[in-house]
């Protein structure tokens, strides 16, 4: 791989690899595609149904009705939830999961939207 | 499936004005290969893109991530270390880096106020 080469990133839609959440804000959260399908079951169906997107397309969501604050505690749940499968296989403490307290009720309606 | 196999993963979040990517990578990474993930996302190539750290210090393509302070026990997943970007404009210069902020949450209701850290027997 010589340095003038990008980083392969299976680009067929501009953001293939990756997926865009967009909050109601209109702030943008680029998350990997297989994070967000393995650990949210509604961002999985809404990216395999029936609004496939063109080639070329970026592959987005946008959330009308969850913030950006909120949205951006789900993406690091995404995360913290790949995480902690690895450490439940070769054991070891789990991290704990802090959620502001401001926020917490909306997130709790936000993760029982995307079923995460 | 497990997507991470290594403890020596470093959690970051790229954030320029309204867009905040959420990605990982290993201590040794360098800053040029943190920019060609950008590149892969932005279509913007490396030799446009900047890097900031935390404290607004523009990051060097041959430095690593380990040479800032980064690894994976500073940059969990569930708070990831914050990083700066910004691209250079058709003038040459770089823009100034600027993230927007995230919406202010909306005022706690009182009747949250008075519980402690368990206000989270409602459902509405």
């Amino acid at each position: 791989m010589t340095d003038t080469q990008p980083i392969e990133k299976n680009c067929v839609g501009p953001d293939a690899e990756y997926i865009k959440l967009i909050s109601s804000d209109k702030k943008e959260f680029l998350v990997k595609r297989s994070l967000a399908e393995a650990y949210s079951g509604t961002i999985k169906r809404m990216l395999g149904g029936p609004t496939i997107f063109a080639e070329g397309e970026p592959n987005q969501i946008e959330f009308s009705h969850i913030s950006s604050p909120v949205l951006e505690v789900i993406c690091k749940y995404l995360e913290h939830q790949a995480e902690v499968e690895v450490i439940e296989q070769n054991g070891g403490e789990i991290p704990e999961f802090v959620i502001p307290l401001e926020i917490a009720v909306n997130v709790m309606l936000a993760a029982d939207f995307l079923e995460c | 499936m497990h997507l991470y196999s290594l403890p020596s993963d470093v959690f970051l979040v790229i954030r320029r004005k309204k867009t905040t990517i959420f990605t990982d990578c290993k201590d040794s990474a360098t800053v040029l290969e943190l920019k060609k993930i950008v590149e892969g996302i932005t279509k913007i190539p490396p030799a446009d893109q900047r890097l900031y750290t935390t404290n607004s210090a523009i990051m060097e393509d041959s430095k690593t991530l380990q040479d800032y302070g980064f690894n994976a026990t500073t940059s969990k997943a569930q708070n990831p270390t914050s990083i700066g970007l910004t691209f250079k404009l058709s003038s040459g210069e770089f823009e100034d880096l600027e993230l927007c902020p995230y919406s202010t949450p909306p005022e706690l209701p009182d009747v949250m106020k008075s519980q402690d850290a368990n206000g989270q027997e409602q459902a509405s």
